[in-house]
């Protein structure tokens, strides 16, 4: 019996295709799956990330434009992300890199939320958003430790000072201070126990201060047991020396410092070390190693601190009273860093003020006027405006004064007028007031620093300048009722406790407390 | 025949060829290339996917290392990407599609109705000469683009130098499509060999390389400003959508097939015309 032809085979062996392609299909799909699942989270995590950043960046080109309801969407963009991958499933250490990484972005996410509750105004929601942050992302430690930093910045911007100190002090306590698999230095974290013991001094507790740097410099030292030979080492000695600063121990900050320039790594922070070494030797009391090392700062390490180096050379030995070699190296950096712009202003600044210290009067002049010219915006350029009048009107040359100042106070109208920018007309309407105090123009001055007030209420600036103005209606003008008015508002208004009892005070003198 | 007489002829070979687009079976072999460039497309674009993550994450991350899986990252060199995989899947595909479309157009402008299979059969038929036959220009061309951006980036140059390089590039592969314009023809309507079509070269250029250079030039003009675009992906990554690169270089690969049915039309038709002199 011969076997069928080929071109006939019997419909026991023919397949339809379906089947014929059966295996390549079960073994095609078999393979679609081998994919990690967690690239795909990672892609869709980063992507709505993507997007609600750019909506959170559209709001801040032009805030004043962005209501409560796009700050509202944005926060529910990140909110989503946080529900999407959420951190019980995605915030566990023990996940592959992949998984950490979403589990990051979800938990960028959750202090986005809180950032952006801050922003809305609701500072109490937005501490929580963040608290809660901080515990469901603590097994991703950088997350968590990004989370108790926005919580310690959003106390202290709510002016909530013992809690924001406690979150600090929580930071310093909780968090390592290096980033092991990094080998980084956790900048913020070794800042923290400065910060707590700064603010405990500033309150007036001097032992709790000394104790919490006593043991931030214990942990510090156990720290750079590890670290020695490690990138991460130059930065703990630099901030192991500050501790020991702050605690009065100048030479084991001093050789706190020296070891940091020791190190194998410190190449790159080599230059700043050399001039911290150079500021803290002033501190100690040690001017001449302070010019030493400045001026090594100022010649060596190819340049990079150099321009701060000088700075601090012409500062130290102003302060030294030495003239001839401050004027020379400020001029120096000016020959050198005339376009570094605040720096520049501030060293031309300095100039003029060392020659009108001198007696040189003319040149001095030449400083301030140059300055006000080349960066009529810069505080330092707005001093010097302020310096002409308040030198003329110091000698009692009064005609000269008025004409300086009614020419600065006409650059400084231009100024309001035209610059858009808050801070440049801010600064001018400050200036405008102190030119019109030296002047002696009581009335105008008045009316400049009450409407600095009406502009910055909720600002240190603002207060001051409501506080001025109560001042100059009560003594310059005897305008009793529009200085008790004042103060008044100053009481009833002013978010500072200080400006209030200053306020309250005043009022007691003139006999208006609380009617 | 003169140089002018080329022109004139390629410039009728381009309006018929235009004509000929409404004709859907032509499409055929064009259409299953850009499959082949709508996969790679999606491959590269989805590469997160489970479905193609598996090999496209790790040949990606080769490729541009890891920070290009984090997104949108790939949408910044999407179009760098896939100008690379468009070059091998013209130097394959791009040969065998363009092969079975010569032999259509040449039935076509016979004046005979042949079915789109029939082209594809034939072109499956000869793949290797067409693919081993386009060899040379494709990476000639290869050669001349990667060896001159390697050249620009190694000097670091700004400026006019990296401007020329894309013109001395721009203007290098036009004159090498001229050079191997009538290469298919010779393989498909021949049925030379390799060998024999690659030898058989110096003999068009006499009747035909006016007329293909003209042609090259003139087909490479539409594509000048979505190249333009695409060269500032990082732009529009950073400024707009990340995935409009994305279709944008969808849009560059459509321009593109409808130039590669051009320009097999109008070879075929010059071809016949200048070359075999047919009264086609």
């Amino acid at each position: 019996m011969s076997a069928p032809p080929r071109s006939t085979p019997s419909p026991r062996h023919r397949k339809s295709w379906p089947l014929r392609f059966a295996p390549a299909l079960a073994l095609a799909l078999a393979v679609t799956g081998c994919g990690d699942p967690a690239l795909w989270a990672r892609w869709g995590a980063d992507h709505d990330f993507w997007y609600a950043r750019r909506a959170v960046e559209r709001l801040q080109l032009n805030p004043r434009l962005a209501t409560d309801a796009d700050y509202a969407a944005a926060g529910a963009a990140f909110a989503r992300i946080v529900a999407r991958y959420p951190a019980a499933r995605w915030a566990q250490a023990s996940e592959s890199p992949l998984a950490v990484d979403v589990g990051t972005v979800s938990g960028r996410a959750a202090i986005a939320v809180a950032r952006i509750e801050e922003l809305r105004g609701h500072a109490d929601a937005a501490l929580a958003d963040y608290a809660r942050a901080e515990d469901d992302f603590a097994a991703l430690v950088p997350v968590a430790l990004e989370a108790a930093l926005a919580r310690a910045r959003a106390l202290e911007r709510a002016d909530r000072g013992p809690e924001s100190i406690a979150a600090w002090q929580r930071i310093a306590a909780r968090y390592p201070l290096v980033d092991e698999a990094r080998d980084e230095a956790i900048l913020p974290v070794l800042d923290a126990p400065l910060k707590v013991a700064a603010a405990r001094r500033a309150a007036g507790d001097a032992a709790g201060a000394d104790s919490i740097l006593g043991a931030a410099e214990v942990r510090f030292d156990d720290a750079l047991t590890r670290a020695r030979g490690h990138r991460a080492a130059s930065d703990l000695w630099a901030r192991l020396s500050q501790i020991r600063a702050a605690r009065g121990r100048w030479d084991a900050s001093l050789d706190a410092l020296r070891s940091g320039l020791a190190e194998p790594a410190a190449a790159k922070l080599a230059p700043r070390l050399v001039l911290t070494l150079a500021e803290r030797s002033v501190e100690a009391g040690r001017p001449d190693s302070a010019l030493a090392y400045a001026r090594w700062a100022e010649s060596g390490f190819g340049g990079a601190v150099r321009p701060d180096a000088i700075l601090f050379l012409a500062q130290l030995w102003e302060r030294r009273g030495q003239t001839d070699s401050a004027l020379v190296a400020y001029q120096r950096f000016l020959d050198s860093y005339s376009q570094v712009p605040r720096a520049s202003a501030m060293a031309r600044l300095h100039r003029g003020i060392l020659l009108e210290a001198a007696g040189q009067w003319e040149q001095a002049r030449t400083e301030y006027r140059a300055l006000a010219a080349q960066q009529p915006t810069d505080p330092n350029g707005l001093d010097a405006l302020l310096r002409i009048v308040v030198h003329h009107a110091a000698r009692h040359e009064t005609d000269l004064a008025r004409l300086e100042g009614q020419r600065a106070i006409e650059s400084l109208d231009q100024m309001i007028t035209n610059q858009r920018d808050e801070t440049v007309q801010f600064n001018a309407r400050r200036a405008k007031a102190d030119v019109l105090l030296a002047m002696g123009d009581g009335p105008r001055a008045a009316d400049a620093l009450e409407e600095m007030w009406r502009l910055y209420p909720n600002t240190a600036v603002g207060i001051g300048a409501a506080l001025r103005a109560a001042d100059v209606a009560e003594r310059d003008l005897h305008d009793r009722g529009r200085a008790v008015t004042l103060y008044q508002q100053i009481e009833g208004g002013a978010r500072s406790a200080d400006a209030q009892r200053r306020a309250r005070a005043a009022l007691d003198r003139l006999g208006e407390a609380r009617r | 025949m003169s140089p002018f007489e080329q022109l004139a002829v390629a410039w009728q070979a381009l309006l018929r060829a235009l004509r000929a687009m409404i004709r859907g079976g032509l499409w055929v072999p064009f259409l299953w290339l850009g499959l082949c460039e709508a996969l790679v497309l999606l491959a590269l674009v989805g590469f997160a996917h489970p479905a193609v993550s598996w090999f496209m994450a790790p040949l990606l991350q080769r490729l541009g290392g890891a920070a290009v899986l984090r997104y949108p990252n790939v949408f910044r060199i999407l179009p760098a990407l896939y100008a690379r995989a468009d070059l091998a899947i013209g130097a394959v595909f791009g040969s065998i599609a363009v092969g079975a479309a010569t032999w259509l157009f040449a039935e076509h402008f016979r004046g005979a109705t042949t079915p789109a299979g029939e082209g594809l059969r034939r072109g499956f038929g000869r793949a290797v000469a067409l693919v081993l036959v386009n060899l040379p220009f494709n990476l000639l061309v290869a050669a001349l683009a990667f060896g001159l951006e390697a050249w620009v980036a190694h000097r670091g140059s700004g400026g006019l130098v990296p401007r020329l390089a894309s013109a001395i590039i721009l203007g290098g592969s036009i004159l090498l499509q001229a050079v191997f314009f009538y290469v298919n023809a010779l393989v498909m309507l021949e049925r030379r060999s390799v060998w024999g079509a690659l030898a058989g070269l110096p003999e068009t250029w006499a009747r035909g390389f006016w007329a293909a250079l003209l042609l090259g030039i003139v087909l490479a003009l539409p594509l000048l400003p979505l190249q333009y675009l695409s060269n500032r992906a990082n732009v529009i990554v950073e400024r707009g959508t990340p995935e409009l690169v994305g279709w944008l270089v969808a849009a560059q690969a459509v321009v593109s097939l409808g130039l590669w049915f051009l320009l097999a039309g109008s070879a075929t038709l010059a071809y016949l015309s200048l070359v075999r002199e047919e009264d086609a």
